[in-house]
């Protein structure tokens, strides 16, 4: 007790020394130590070499979080389309779709009679309230919610009610674009026109898809052909304007149209595209095809003709002409007339093979190539008979759509190339895809033609002077049971101008016109579709400032010298 | 027994945490900034976005032809009220020639052009000025598309 403990380690020598195996211990210790101390000290080298690295070398600069913050655009899943001139024809908008977990809802009847009166027009209370009763997690109660809407729901309170950003798309223009873009269904998949066609293309947001179509002329000529349609009680009409150097589509109309912001509430035949999906028998207009192949397999010159003094009697057919001359008929002629004898004459002498090749090049047999998926193939003879030669001959028996019309007649009107029609711009400079289907000379022969049935023949009051007009007049009873149906026709025009350098082929159809007193009770092409393609020759040339020509000038002189002396005596 | 060592490490371990945490609240702060900012930079473009619509919208052409209908006096073009650089009379010279002054029954008369309504309508009781020479060839309205108007 007496000596403490401070005394006892005091006398201890200052260092132990221990010999033997307590010696050999602590030495096994001190290279444990050792190891582990080593390996600290590497670990934390590795954590500082790597610290240096990440923040001084590898990632010495500013952090770039504001780049991944950076807001990419309002999000969209649907990209924005807009006419030749940057106009937004149809848009996304974000709106507010209201959906509902039923399992949090308190009272399934009493929400529905709420939602129902918040909603007006929308659910039944009754069929809200077998909804809102369901047993799964997750039921619609209503998509596409306007910010009013938005406001009433919210204001109700009703628990177990969510909304959910969506999208809309939306058609500034309504009705005037209707036949062209299409529209889509709830979930924005395209469901008709370029919607359709382009839905991939859509699907990319950040560039807008640029049409071909110019809203100004789109308006002009819609509003003209409705004026037509109204004033001659047609039950449907359509027209298309066409740029003859590109094939691009200016405007594409066809009534009655339907509103694509809401197609559900459109009536099926107000959804029918006349110019792309209805096949017609394009009647006298199909002259100028007949008369191009004519010239350019050399089957007949302008100085040739037909004798179309008496109907033609092939079987129980026989082919007669609406205003007979009963004579010989030049070419230009025949033309001008619009003779059925004379075309039929000149289709049996170019002959069936020739008539046949000559329309396949032109892009008359098959479906159009077009940038719609609405495109229909025509009806064409099979077998190809020798009164089919006949009757094709003047657009009978054979059925295109207005779209195979126009596509031929620019090629016939432009030179001689073939170019598929377009909606869709292609960028400046592009080429233009094209073939050749008929010679230069042929191309402006018809030229002359087309200008004399304007200027002398049935296509009169499609004149515009100063603009040259040319084109065609075509009048086709609809087949009814299959017999022909006297009063009712589908009267058409298909031409160009102006006719020495055109620029611009327009075609216009009426369905089932009925003639009034101003025709004097006719309802024939030259009587209600002529006027109205020279009122849009007006309002284009008006938009697109054509400078108008001098018709008496000397450039038109090839029509003086081949056509005059021999059609007019 | 405190040593000067120990103080200027303490010290410093304060001074580097309160610069961290200065710093991570600084950050902070800027980082709801941004957040606000794109925000309000996508609602702006949602709002530009509505009102491009609603321009369009506005635009119908329909809609611009019932207004200009009514309040405005404009008229659809017609073809005889455009004209060419080329279809103007020459300049009138300072003293211009007599020979040239008298053999002017081919000057184009204002109808051509369209233009006679609007020229007897601020000068009503004036024909067109007698010392108008005449161009060197009879005006012609065409272009006819080409670069070279009345070229044969």
């Amino acid at each position: 007790m007496a000596t403490r403990l401070s005394d006892v380690l005091r006398s201890l020598p200052a260092r132990l020394r221990l010999e033997g195996s307590g010696k050999q211990a602590i030495e096994t210790a001190h290279h444990r130590l050792m190891v582990g101390g080593v390996l600290f000290v590497v670990a934390f080298a590795v954590v500082g070499l790597r610290v240096v690295d990440v923040t001084m070398l590898k990632e010495g600069h500013e952090p770039r979080v504001t780049q991944h913050n950076r807001p990419t655009g309002a999000e969209r899943d649907r990209a924005d389309i807009v006419d030749r001139n940057g106009e937004l024809l149809a848009t996304s908008l974000s709106t507010a779709s209201l959906y509902a977990n039923p399992k949090l809802i308190l009272d399934a009847n009493d929400a529905a009679a709420k939602l129902a009166k918040a909603l007006p027009g929308g659910a039944s209370e009754k069929d809200l309230a077998r909804r809102l009763a369901s047993d799964r997690s997750f039921v619609w109660v209503q998509r596409n919610l306007s910010p009013r809407q938005q406001f009433a729901v919210n204001r109700l309170g009703i628990p177990g009610l969510f909304f959910q950003r969506d999208e809309r798309r939306v058609y500034p223009h309504g009705a005037l674009t209707a036949h062209i873009l299409g529209f889509t269904d709830i979930d924005n998949r395209g469901l008709a026109g370029i919607e359709q066609s382009y839905d991939d293309r859509l699907r990319q947001p950040e560039n807008p898809l640029q049409l071909t179509i110019d809203i100004r002329l789109q308006h002009v000529v819609r509003q003209e052909l409705a004026a037509a349609v109204e004033e001659f009680r047609a039950i449907g009409g359509a027209a298309l304007v066409l740029d003859v150097a590109t094939s691009e589509v200016l405007a594409l109309v066809s009534l009655p149209d339907f509103d694509p912001n809401a197609p559900g509430t459109a009536e099926s035949d107000t959804r029918f595209n006349r110019i792309t999906l209805g096949t017609y028998e394009p009647g006298s207009t199909f002259k100028i095809f007949n008369t191009a192949a004519a010239l350019d397999f050399g089957v007949a010159s302008l100085r040739d003709g037909y004798d179309a003094s008496k109907p033609i009697q092939v079987s129980r057919f026989s082919i007669s002409d609406y205003k007979g001359q009963k004579r010989w008929l030049s070419v230009p002629e025949i033309m001008m007339y619009s003779s059925n004898i004379g075309s039929a004459r000149m289709g049996v002498d170019l002959g069936r093979e020739r008539q046949r090749q000559f329309l396949s090049r032109l892009g008359m047999l098959k479906a159009a190539q077009f940038d719609l998926p609405e495109v229909a193939t025509p009806l064409i003879p099979n077998p190809w008979r020798d009164i089919n030669v006949m009757t094709v001959a003047f657009g009978h028996g054979i059925s295109v759509t207005p779209l195979n019309v126009v596509v031929g007649v620019s090629a016939v009107v432009n030179g001689g190339i073939l170019r598929p029609a377009t909606l869709i711009k292609r960028p400046e400079g592009t080429p233009v895809p094209g073939e050749r289907v008929l010679t230069q000379r042929t191309s402006e022969q018809m030229r002359a033609l087309m200008r004399l049935v304007v200027e002398r023949g049935s296509g009169k009051s499609a004149n515009v002077p100063g603009y040259a007009v040319g084109g065609k007049t075509g009048t086709a009873e609809k087949i009814v049971k299959g017999r022909y149906h006297r009063d009712m026709r589908i009267s058409s025009f298909a031409g160009a101008f102006p006719m020495n350098a055109p620029r611009f082929v327009i075609y216009a159809m009426l369905d089932e016109p009925k003639g009034n007193k101003a025709t004097h009770g006719y309802a024939t092409a030259g009587w209600v579709v002529a006027p109205l393609v020279g009122r849009l020759v007006n309002q284009i040339a008006a938009i697109y400032g054509v400078p108008p020509v001098d018709e008496n000038a000397p450039e038109f002189q090839f029509r003086d010298q081949t056509l005059i002396n021999v059609a007019v005596r | 027994m405190i040593r000067p060592g120990n103080v200027f490490w303490v010290g410093l371990a304060f001074t580097l945490g309160y610069g961290l945490y200065h710093l991570k609240h600084e950050v902070k702060a800027l980082e709801d900034e941004l957040f606000r900012l794109n925000r309000q930079i996508l609602a702006e473009q949602q709002a530009i976005h509505v009102l491009r619509a609603e321009w369009s919208y506005i635009n119908q052409p329909q809609r611009l032809q019932s207004l200009t209908q009514r309040h405005l006096d404009l008229q659809p073009t017609k073809p005889a009220q455009i004209g060419t650089l080329a279809a103007l009379p020459a300049r009138p010279a300072e003293a211009p020639a007599p020979a040239i002054a008298d053999s002017s029954p081919a000057v184009p008369a204002p109808e051509a052009t369209g233009l006679k309504s609007r020229v007897t309508s601020n000068t009503p009781a004036k024909p067109a000025p007698a010392k108008t020479p005449t161009p060197q060839k009879p005006a012609v309205l065409a272009s006819h598309g080409r670069e070279t108007p009345g070229a044969r």
